[in-house]
Formats: C-alpha cells, sequence, structure tokens
C-alpha cells in the first residue's frame, strides 16, 4: 500500500521528537550530575516552630485532593461510552504526569514565587530553594497542596473533550495549561500565600477565592470551553436537526461512586485550605456537604419540575458537583444557610445550562462547564451576598463588583490564553482522533477493539468503489 | 445518502472536524491533496459515507447547507443499452462556469498546470462558445463532452455516450437551475459518477 504525503511527513516529525526526547534525557541526566545542591540547603530554618498537627493535617488535605483524582477518573469513565473507557481513564492519568512535571518544572514557580509586579512569579523554578521555606506548614507539604490543586485544574479539561481528542493535542494543552495559564491567574489570585511581600494584582483589589472557585474550576471549565469549540461535537452527537442523540453511558454506577470521591475529596480540597488544623477547617467541610447536598436537590428538582425529567439522574450527579463547586470560593466566610442557597442556584444553574449547552449543539461530553463553570460563577458572585455580616469591609455590592471582575478576567485570560494553543494544533497537529477510532473505540496499542468486527464491515462497504477505481486505472492518473 | 453534516479531515498528527461549508470553501487543490492522501472522511447523521458519493453530492450545486436526501430507484438496464468505454488518460482538470447567469454557459477547462481554455473549443466546437442548457441538444452535448474528456477521449463525445447514459448523469449529478451559484467539477467527481452510470460498463485500459 502507497505511503500518503501526510504519513511521510508524520515520520518525519516523529524522528525529530524522538531525537529531541532523548537528547532532553540526556540533558537532564547531565544537569542532575553537574549542579547539586549542599546537603544541608533543603533544611529549613523555621522548621522547629511548625505546628505538627498542621502539617499533617494539610498533608492528609492534600492526599485527599488527590484522590480526587481517582473520583475524576470514575466519573468520567462511568459517563464515558464503554468504547471509550480506557483512553479516558489513560487521559486522567496522562494529566496528572503531565500537571506534575509542567507545575514542577515551571508552574509552581510562576504562580508562588516572588514577583515585585504582581503578575508572575520569578522564583522557585525546578523547586530550587522551596524546601526552605515556611508558611503555616513547610514549604515541600504547601507544594505538595499545590500540586494537587493544579492536577485539578487540568483534568477538567480532559473531561469535556472525552471520546474524541488525540492524546497529543491533549496533552500539549495540558503542558500549556500547567505551565502558563493556570499559574498565572493563580498569581494574581493567590500569588501572596507563600511570598507574603507579593502584591498579586486582583488579591491586591479585593478579590475573594478562598479554594479556587475562579482559579482552578471557572479557569478549567473556560478552557475546556474554548476545546469544545475547536475541536467540535463528536461524530453523530446531534442529528441533521440539531436533536442531541443519546450516548449510552458505560456505567451510571461508576460515575456515582467517582461523585461520592470527589465529595470526599472536597473535604481535602476547603478544609485543608486554610493551611491550619483549627474550627474553621471543620466548618468549612461541614459548608462543603451542605452545598453538595443543595445542589443535588436543586438540579434534580430543577429537572423534575421544569425540564420534564430529561436526564434526571446525570443531572442529580452534575448538580451535586455544581454545589462541591459553588461553596468552594466562598467556604471560609458562607454562612450555613449562605452554602445551602449557593448550592440550589448552583444545581439549577447546572440542570438549566446543560439543557442550553445541548440545545445550542455544544458537546460537553461530561457536563464539565455547567457544573464547573457554573458552579464557579455562582458561587463567586454570591459569596459577597452570603458571607458572614461584617466579612468584606467595602459592602455587599462593592465586593460583588471586585469579584465580577475576578471573574471576567479569568474568563477573558483562559479563553485568550488557550484559543491560540488550540489553533496551532488545529493547524499543524490535528486535535481529534481518526473517525475509526472516535467511533470504535480510542485504543493505544490494542488492535483488538472491542469494535473491530463492525469496523472491518464499514471497510467492507467501500468495496464498490473501489473496484470501480481500480477498474478504471486510477493510479495511472496524467494530464 | 444521508446529508452530511460532519467532515473529518486528517493532519500530521491527529485530525479536525469541518463541516460541509468549510469544504466548499476549500480551494480544489487543498481537496484533491486530501483525497490524494485518502486523509478525508464524510459522515451523515454519524454514519460514514462513501467519499465518491460524498464528493459528487457536495461538488455540483456547492450548497453550504447539507443536501436533501434524495433516493432513486436502481434502473434496471437491458444489456443491449450498455455500452463500453475504455479510458483513454485519466486526466485531472477543472471545469467551471464562467457565465453565471441564465442558462448560457460558458464552461472553462483548467489542468493541473492551471491553463484555461474555453471548453467547448476544447472538445472541437469551434462555433460555439458556450452550451446553450435550453436545448436539449445543448445540455447533451456538455454532459457528453464531460463525460468523455475526463477519460482522454476526443473526437466527437455524442458517439461514445449513449442518450439514456447522458441522461442518467444528467438526473443524478447535474443541476441547469442554479441561478447565479457557483459552479465547479473536476475531473474526478465526474469520473465518479459515471462510474456509477448503469448504461456504461468502464473497461480497464492496462
Amino acid at each position: 500500500m502507497a505511503t500518503s504525503s501526510i504519513d511521510t511527513k508524520a515520520q518525519r516529525i516523529r524522528s525529530i521528537f524522538s531525537l529531541l526526547f532523548l537528547a532532553g534525557v540526556i540533558g537532564i541526566a547531565g544537569i542532575s550530575v553537574f549542579y547539586r545542591t549542599p546537603v544541608d540547603a533543603n533544611l529549613g530554618s523555621a522548621g522547629d516552630i511548625l505546628s505538627r498537627t498542621d502539617e499533617l493535617w494539610v498533608l492528609f488535605a492534600a492526599s485527599l485532593v488527590f484522590f480526587m483524582q481517582a473520583g475524576f477518573l470514575c466519573y468520567e469513565v462511568g459517563l464515558a461510552r464503554p468504547a471509550h473507557t480506557t483512553a479516558v481513564a489513560i487521559k486522567n492519568l496522562v494529566d496528572w504526569g503531565v500537571s506534575t512535571v509542567g507545575f514542577v518544572t515551571i508552574g509552581f514557580a510562576v504562580m508562588f514565587g516572588a514577583s515585585g509586579n504582581g503578575l508572575f512569579g520569578q522564583e522557585f523554578f525546578l523547586l530550587e530553594g522551596l524546601f526552605a521555606t515556611n508558611v503555616t506548614v513547610s514549604g515541600p507539604t504547601f507544594f505538595l497542596f499545590q500540586l494537587a490543586f493544579a492536577g485539578t485544574a487540568i483534568t477538567l479539561v480532559s473531561g469535556s473533550l472525552v471520546e474524541r481528542t488525540s492524546l497529543l493535542a491533549y496533552s500539549i494543552i495540558a503542558v500549556a495549561l500547567a505551565t502558563v495559564i493556570y499559574p498565572l491567574y493563580g498569581h494574581w489570585v493567590w500569588g501572596n500565600l507563600l511570598v507574603e511581600d507579593n502584591s498579586p494584582w486582583l488579591a491586591s483589589l479585593g478579590f475573594h477565592d478562598f479554594a479556587g472557585g475562579t482559579v482552578i474550576h471557572l479557569l478549567g471549565a473556560t478552557v475546556a470551553l474554548v476545546g469544545i469549540i475547536m475541536i467540535g461535537p463528536r461524530i453523530g452527537r446531534f442529528g441533521p436537526d440539531g436533536t442531541p442523540k443519546e450516548m449510552q453511558p458505560s456505567s451510571i454506577g461508576l460515575s456515582m461512586l467517582g461523585v461520592i470521591i470527589l465529595w470526599f475529596g472536597w473535604w481535602g480540597f476547603n478544609g485543608g485550605s486554610f493551611l491550619e488544623f483549627n474550627r474553621d477547617a471543620i466548618t468549612a467541610i461541614i459548608l462543603t456537604n451542605l452545598a453538595a447536598v443543595s445542589g443535588l436537590i436543586g438540579a434534580g428538582a430543577f429537572a423534575a419540575f421544569f425540564q420534564n425529567r430529561y436526564m434526571t439522574t446525570m443531572k442529580l450527579v452534575g448538580g451535586a458537583v455544581t454545589g462541591l463547586v459553588a461553596i468552594t470560593p466562598g467556604a471560609d466566610v458562607v454562612t450555613p444557610i449562605g452554602a445551602v442557597a449557593l448550592g440550589l442556584i448552583g444545581g439549577i444553574v447546572f440542570s438549566w445550562g446543560n439543557d442550553f449547552m445541548l440545545k445550542h449543539k455544544v458537546d460537553d461530553a461530561l457536563g464539565v462547564i455547567p457544573a464547573h463553570g457554573g458552579g464557579a460563577i455562582v458561587g463567586t458572585l454570591g459569596l459577597a451576598f452570603f458571607a458572614e455580616e461584617g466579612t468584606f469591609a467595602d459592602g455587599m455590592v462593592n465586593q460583588f463588583l471586585v469579584q465580577l471582575a475576578g471573574v471576567v478576567v479569568c474568563i477573558l485570560w483562559a479563553g485568550g490564553a488557550s484559543y491560540p494553543v488550540y489553533w496551532f494544533i488545529k493547524k499543524r497537529v490535528g486535535l481529534r482522533v481518526s473517525p475509526v477510532e472516535e467511533m470504535a473505540g480510542i485504543s493505544l496499542d490494542n488492535p483488538d477493539w472491542p469494535y473491530q468486527e463492525d469496523v472491518e464491515e464499514d471497510e467492507d462497504d467501500k468495496l464498490d468503489w473501489s473496484s470501480a477505481a481500480e477498474l478504471l486505472g486510477a493510479n495511472n492518473e496524467a494530464d | 445518502m444521508k446529508p452530511i453534516d460532519q467532515i473529518m479531515v486528517r493532519k500530521l498528527g491527529g485530525w479536525n472536524l469541518i463541516y460541509p461549508a468549510d469544504w466548499v470553501k476549500m480551494s480544489l487543490t487543498e481537496r484533491d491533496a486530501l483525497l490524494a492522501d485518502d486523509a478525508v472522511q464524510f459522515f451523515g447523521d454519524g454514519a460514514q459515507i462513501d467519499t465518491m458519493e460524498a464528493i459528487a453530492s457536495l461538488s455540483p450545486d456547492m450548497g453550504a447547507e447539507p443536501q436533501p436526501e434524495e433516493k432513486k430507484p436502481e434502473p434496471t438496464v437491458p444489456e443491449n443499452q450498455i455500452v463500453e468505454l475504455t479510458p483513454a488518460d485519466l486526466v485531472t482538470a477543472t471545469y467551471s462556469r464562467q457565465v453565471i447567469s441564465g442558462p448560457a454557459w460558458q464552461i472553462q477547462r483548467s489542468n493541473v498546470d492551471d491553463i484555461s481554455v474555453p471548453f467547448s473549443k476544447f472538445r472541437g466546437h469551434p462555433s460555439d462558445d458556450v452550451y446553450d442548457l435550453l436545448t436539449k441538444e445543448g445540455t447533451l452535448t456538455l454532459i457528453a463532452d464531460l463525460m468523455t474528456d475526463v477519460f482522454g477521449h476526443t473526437g466527437d463525445s455524442r458517439e461514445l455516450i449513449p442518450l439514456e447514459a447522458a441522461q442518467f448523469f444528467d438526473d443524478n449529478f447535474f443541476s441547469t437551475s442554479l441561478g447565479d451559484r457557483f459552479w465547479e467539477v473536476t475531473a474526478k467527481d465526474v469520473r465518479a459518477q459515471v462510474a456509477k452510470n448503469p448504461y456504461i460498463k468502464l473497461l480497464n485500459n492496462a
């Protein structure tokens, strides 16, 4: 069979990247040998005065947040079609790997390093100098907690693009997200968490995002939305008249287990964000539960009463996640009744948003945009009204305007920064898997796909024309 | 055939989704390159559509909207009405309409080197610049010219192509009600239609 020009070019590029990879491995090994820090350089001078309880609590919270990766995996695998479960799981694994590498090398430094300008950090590249720092907990513990957060921001994108996005394209997006898009916005809001002298510009305005409703969830959802638009819907997702077609999930039960794991992990997400073990951390966990339950009720009730029970099961699941997201930015300041209100509104927004997106032929496979984007906007704006009395010195309306500014900046930044990345991949690489892989299931290395026989039957259907083309001697084409 | 609503185009490291409107906007060179590399697949309502059928349905009328589903009964052709056609040379020309209003069509034939000539004169009708599609004679002449030119035949096309075959081609491929819309077909498109023509049996010229 003749090799196409695309195959030839792809092979050439693969060879170049293979050489670059080998050069990179040798380079890293070389740097490791010749650039070594002194044996006592990583000892923190203030290590003895830290509370071991705080340290242990934040480390445990980091583990809970990391465990959310398992929750996302179950949630996404359960809602994906059976043929795609392996690929979805692999993507979750890959994005944790990419998050770690990207965040360790560049992302953490940009997000938390000393900046002086409030725009981006310039310290702690490759974690250089981190191990000697302290906040309420030691620098390494703080890093682990933040690494788990970064992984969450990145995994959101994979959920919305499942069943059609190529691993290569997704990896490029994940790298951009882990090294630039997430850390830069993160610095604007949380840039003074580790280096107190920093004056991140959004935080200086008074923007409040306690555990990352906007920094993580809205940012991830915005990048995902740009991706959904650039990549397009799955083959056959919408009929000729625009009617969405049901895509049979592989296991609703598994996706519910995923939600429970996420819910559990969120205890660490919000409770650990105080960076110390105190009464407020426990209160935040209670508020987290209240909001999640309210989100579930709000989404389910809205679907049942206003949407003719359309996809109620998925809306219950998504509603709970939306409630969790909605409480995240204000888990330190919102009242218990405020948490219920945020959850209910978030749930309603999810159910409405999910149908709105389908109506406009936006194929958000797992409802990431209404859950994480919608929930984050509700929570970030709502905390201005549902916070305890006297939390914000400038009053509700002023705080609301500041919160609104933070939301708008996040959308503009995440959308504006991710678009060129998607555009470049689309232009030069290609964003999707092949149609056969998309319809029969994506497999990295196993030729025995579960639907292989169907694919072969489809190939047989093409024989009519190929035999005719052969008859014409199509290979002898000339003018 | 289901209306085409999604088109997948292969790139170096993956595929991209485009829509029929994007396909129509692509240059002929781009489209030919994709077809030559087998780097494009067409889908209608989630099902893959035969590439040649898809191209034929997208090319003649160049509509941005998906083409309506059209089912025609397969004609049963008596053996004695089937003519044999032996391809002489498969050309890679493009045929486009220059006079874009009214039934009088002036067709330009462009080859791979982008050298463009009036098709009517190229086919040996020195007195006519245009094909008069108001008349059956003009329509059939144009159809027969197209059907024979794509296989490298010269001379009187009407001797090679019978009336029934031209009629079938007209019914399935041609449109004389384009108004002022753009019209352009490639030799490949035409050959795809000829291959499906039950009145013509293509023979291997090897």
